[in-house]
């Protein structure tokens, strides 16, 4: 039999995939279980108050981008860059972790040491930054309750050791202290150990500063700060066992500088005595508070030295600093006041109204309405500045009104005027945009010395610890009447006390009229760099100058070099045309300036457009030794040699001679070295050997020891003085007769003269002419004249029996005795009275006497001496005496 | 227009030209130069223009005196006071002469 059917069991599945199908419930249970112990954190951390962005997985590490703990509403941290980089043990790395303060009002709380029983854990931060600390690298490891961190930033390190099983801890140190300032020199080491559990906190703080100092001072010295806490209560002593050196030469004196006590909550005592001692003076702080919250207190900061004075009481309260009015005398006799209290505030952020007013000299800086605001370590200052007062001698009045701040100062331009009679300027600086690290000013200026318009720009920027820049500048010079501009453009660079126009810095002067002369433009260009301290000069500058003009004469082109060192000063210069040189040099002597002039030039027409005179030849030296105290004055010797030159018609050559100079404001007196010689005169009579003296102030001539020779005899005056009203003698002798008969200038002459003749000639020199009064005229021996027989001589003897006669006499004469009396007005009217006494040997030496009178213009006959001849030629055509002659003149051009 | 910019042009030329040219006569009727003395122009009214043309006339009026004195055996400034007093003459009414005390007067 078969067994009924029954209903086949339902299919079970395979055991292979029930394994499977557990196992995957397991791994569901468990993502489940893991998403909600993650979810379950995560919700747990925010309501920690920890929030994390940018979960994240990289590298095989987890990473979180960025997180923030905040207790209530207090960022108490935030972190970046978050990175797991092992699990086992815990190795974390944060790039950056920034803490914060949440401290609430009221009582302070010791803080809780780091919990107990955590696993082994690594923590390495970038950058950690906190309140009042700079960024530092941290490394924090813990393992079996013992933690260790590592503080670090550049060579400054801090090493904690604590273990949390018992609560000891210990730290140790250095610090440079240029990390606290720049200028600071030397080394702080710390020393700190203690016992930290809950509810309970030992510290022991020593921090050693060793070979403390400043730069730029060779002081050195040490400072020890030691601070304990226990439980609550803290205790702090600073000490200086040595003095301590500060900036500027001060020194901060070796005592108990700092004693408090207190607990985490305020100050129970303060004992401040702070006492330096420097180059000006002492200062001394002290300080007592009036609660042990340290909420109230006075103080006292006092000044006290040789030019430093201040007694200032400050008292503060309610966070706020009051300092009475008052003020303090200042290094350099400057002295700070204040005519109301300052009231500052005593906090991270705030402003306070600080009128202040500073006095150095006569000199008076001012604000009245300036206002300090600082926040979060930033200042600014905002106000109205005003400058008044007189400093060298200077009156100044300024102001300006802006803000400053450590970027620099905004606000209006800066307006100074600046005036010590004559020099008045206007100063205008803008500010705006000026680096206080950099900078750089553009000053422009307006305003006038004497009759001197000054306007122009100045560029400075700082370059190291010096300044340079460009200076542009118009003027125009005084006592040009037209024209005369005056134009500088120069770089320059130096610091106090030294500075530089560069080479290629120029001066130029256009074109202008000074009195009635024009002066063509005239330029000074640096030819190396200019150096100066203020007072004197280094350096050399190429002239170049046109030259001038006036109605009469005119002075070339000229250039040269001028040289400045300091106190000394020369000058080549040249003026090609004529050839000429001078050279200059001077240099200071007390107030004023000493120095001497070389010229050398030779001597050409060129050079005589301004005279009467034609220079022809010549050279002229000089040598000049001059001084400028409260007036100038040269004196020296000019010489000349080979001169030739001529008056028109009047000649000469061959002169030299030396001549001393002595010149004063409105004086020149000028006098001989010796004999001034001339090898030839020529007046119409040449006049040969003229040597002579001179003396003359440009309006009385002297001469003196006269020479000449003149007609085969001479010439000599022992004075002679022009102008003058007296008659003053000039004698001549030995004239020869024959030469005066030659200047008939005829090869058959109608007179014929042997003999010599003398006297004297008393001579009145005036500007209006010369007059001669009583001359007279002798024979130096016998004479002879002969008119030998001719045709004009024939036609006067038939004209007239008597005239026969006198000229049968005439015709040869031994003249024994003869006399010329001769007078001669301004107007150059002679008169001559001649006697003539002699034999004629020709017809048995019948004694003769002649006495022939004759007037003649001596303007005429003085320049010819021609007398001969115009007897003869007159006697002999009647022809009235000539007068002088009229010249006709062009007048116009 | 471009022709009447030319024409233009040198007609302004043309009259800076002739602003600028400055004779004895046009200087003597602005009362910027004078007959002195001493036979030379001086300068009353001190200009660039006039002290320019006053030592280029003076410069001519030199050589003319230098050679008649050469010529007539007297001086250069004998000849140049003659002239001067010839010119002094000469100068029409409304014209600056220098008296001999020195200052200009107008004649």
């Amino acid at each position: 039999m078969t067994p009924p059917p029954s209903t086949p069991p339902a299919a079970s599945p395979p055991p292979r995939f029930r394994w499977r199908r557990r196992l995957l419930l397991a791994l569901l249970a468990l993502a489940v279980l893991i998403t909600a112990a993650v979810a379950g954190t995560y919700w747990w951390l925010q309501q920690q108050g920890l929030q994390l962005q940018g979960l994240g997985w990289r590298n095989g590490a987890a990473t979180v981008a960025q997180w923030q703990w905040r207790q209530q509403d207090c960022l108490a941290a935030q972190g970046r860059g978050l990175r797991v980089e092992r699990w086992q043990p815990l190795t974390l790395a944060l790039q950056q972790l920034k803490l914060q303060s949440c401290a609430k009002p009221g009582p302070r709380q010791l803080p809780a040491p780091p919990p107990a029983g955590l696993p082994p854990f690594t923590l390495r931060i970038a950058s950690l930054q906190a309140p009042a600390l700079p960024a530092l690298a941290a490394a924090v490891t813990q393992q079996d309750n013992r933690w260790q961190a590592q503080l670090a930033q550049g060579a400054d390190k801090l090493a904690i050791d604590y273990r949390s099983d018992n609560g000891q801890w210990q730290a140790q140190g250095t610090l440079a202290a240029a990390r606290l300032t720049p200028q600071l020199l030397g080394q702080w080491r710390l020393q700190a150990s203690g016992r930290w559990l809950p509810g309970q906190l030992h510290a022991r703080v020593q921090a050693d500063g060793r070979q403390l100092g400043y730069q730029g001072d060779a002081r050195r010295g040490d400072a020890r700060l030691l601070a304990t806490l226990h439980e609550r209560q803290w205790q702090l002593d600073a000490t200086l066992p040595h003095a301590l050196p500060l900036a500027a030469g001060w020194l901060l004196q070796p005592r108990r500088v700092l004693q408090a006590s207190g607990d985490l909550d305020g100050v129970h005592s303060l004992q401040a005595d702070l006492l330096a001692s420097g180059p000006q003076g002492r200062l001394q702080l002290q300080l007592t508070p009036q609660d042990q919250s340290l909420q109230r207190g006075r103080g006292l900061l006092l000044l006290d030295g040789k030019d430093l004075h201040a007694r200032i009481p400050l008292q503060w309260a309610k966070r706020q600093l009051t300092l009475a009015a008052g003020e303090a005398r200042l290094p350099q006799g400057v002295r700070l006041s204040w005519p109301q209290a300052w009231q500052l505030p005593l906090s991270a952020s705030g402003s306070s109204h600080l009128p202040f007013r500073l006095d150095y000299q006569q000199l008076q800086l001012a604000s009245n309405d300036g206002t300090l605001q600082w926040d979060d370590g930033r200042w600014q200052w905002q106000g109205a500045l005003a400058l008044a007062g007189r400093h060298a001698g200077y009156r100044l009045a300024g102001q300006w009104r802006g803000q400053l701040d450590p970027q620099g100062a905004r606000g209006t331009p800066l307006q100074l005027n600046v005036s010590k009679p004559p020099l008045a300027l206007a100063i205008s600086l803008p500010v705006n945009g000026i680096d206080p690290r950099q900078p750089r000013l553009n000053a422009s200026f307006d305003g006038h010395y004497r009759d001197w318009p000054l306007k122009g720009r100045l560029a400075a920027r700082q370059q190291g610890n010096g300044w340079q820049g460009d200076l542009a500048a118009t003027s125009r010079l005084p006592f040009y009447s037209r024209g005369g501009a005056l134009q500088l453009a120069a770089n320059w660079h130096g610091s106090a006390g030294k500075w530089q126009l560069d080479s290629g810095s120029k001066l130029n002067v256009a074109e202008g009229i000074v009195g009635g002369v024009l002066l063509k433009p005239l330029s000074l260009q640096a030819a190396s760099a200019l150096l100066t301290d203020g007072n004197r000069a280094h350096g050399q500058l190429a002239l170049s100058a046109d030259g001038a003009v006036t109605s009469r004469w005119t002075l070339p082109p000229a250039n040269g070099t001028l040289q400045l060192a300091g106190e000394q000063a020369s000058a080549r210069l040249q003026l090609p045309a004529w050839r000429s040189k001078l050279q200059l040099e001077a240099r200071r002597h007390g107030a004023g300036v000493i120095g001497s002039v070389q010229l050398d030039t030779p001597l050409s027409a060129a050079m005589s457009r301004g005279l009467g005179v034609t220079l022809q030849q010549g050279q002229l030296a000089g040598t000049l030794q001059g001084q400028w105290q409260q007036q100038w004055q040269l004196d020296g010797d000019v010489r000349l040699s080979d001169v030739a030159l001529d008056w028109g018609g009047i000649l000469a050559n061959g002169g030299r001679g030396r001549l001393r100079l002595a010149a004063r404001p409105g004086q020149l007196q000028l006098q001989s070295d010796g004999p001034l010689e001339l090898a030839q005169l020529d007046v119409g009579t040449l006049l040969q050997e003229v040597s002579l003296t001179l003396r003359s102030d440009l309006q009385d001539w002297q001469l003196g020891d006269v020479h000449a020779r003149l007609l085969g005899g001479s010439l000599q005056a022992d004075s002679l003085h022009w102008p003058s009203s007296a008659f003053q003698t000039v004698t001549v002798q030995q004239l020869d007769l024959a030469a005066v008969a030659a200047l008939q200038n005829d090869p058959q002459p109608t007179v014929q003269l042997t003999g010599r003749v003398g006297g004297t000639l008393p001579l009145q020199l005036l500007p209006a002419g010369i007059a001669l009064q009583d001359g007279l005229l002798r024979n130096e021996g016998e004479l002879t004249l002969r008119v030998p027989a001719s045709a004009g001589v024939n036609a006067m003897a038939q004209s007239n029996r008597a005239v026969q006669l006198a000229l049968d006499m005439l015709s040869e004469l031994d003249v024994n005795d003869f006399q010329a009396r001769l007078a001669m007005q301004q107007n150059g009217l002679l008169d001559a009275r001649v006697t003539l006494k002699g034999v004629n040997p020709r017809q048995n030496r019948q004694p003769v006497v002649l006495n022939y009178s004759h007037s003649e213009n001596v303007l005429e006959l003085l320049r010819s001496l021609r007398i001969g001849d115009e007897i003869s030629r007159r006697v002999l055509s009647r022809k009235p005496p000539a007068v002088t002659r009229n010249p006709t003149p062009e007048t116009s051009p | 227009m471009k022709t009447a910019a030319r024409w233009m042009a040198v007609g302004l030329l043309v009259c800076s030209s002739l602003a600028m040219a400055l004779d004895v006569g046009g200087a003597k009727a602005q009362g910027l130069v004078g007959e002195q003395p001493d036979g030379y122009l001086g300068v009353v009214k001190a200009t660039p223009e006039a002290v320019a043309l006053a030592a280029d006339i003076n410069a001519k009026r030199r050589e003319a005196y230098d050679a008649i004195a050469k010529k007539n055996g007297t001086t250069l400034d004998q000849v140049a006071i003659l002239a001067g007093q010839k010119a002094i003459e000469k100068t029409p009414p409304g014209s600056y002469v220098k008296a001999p005390n020195g200052q200009w007067v107008k004649k």
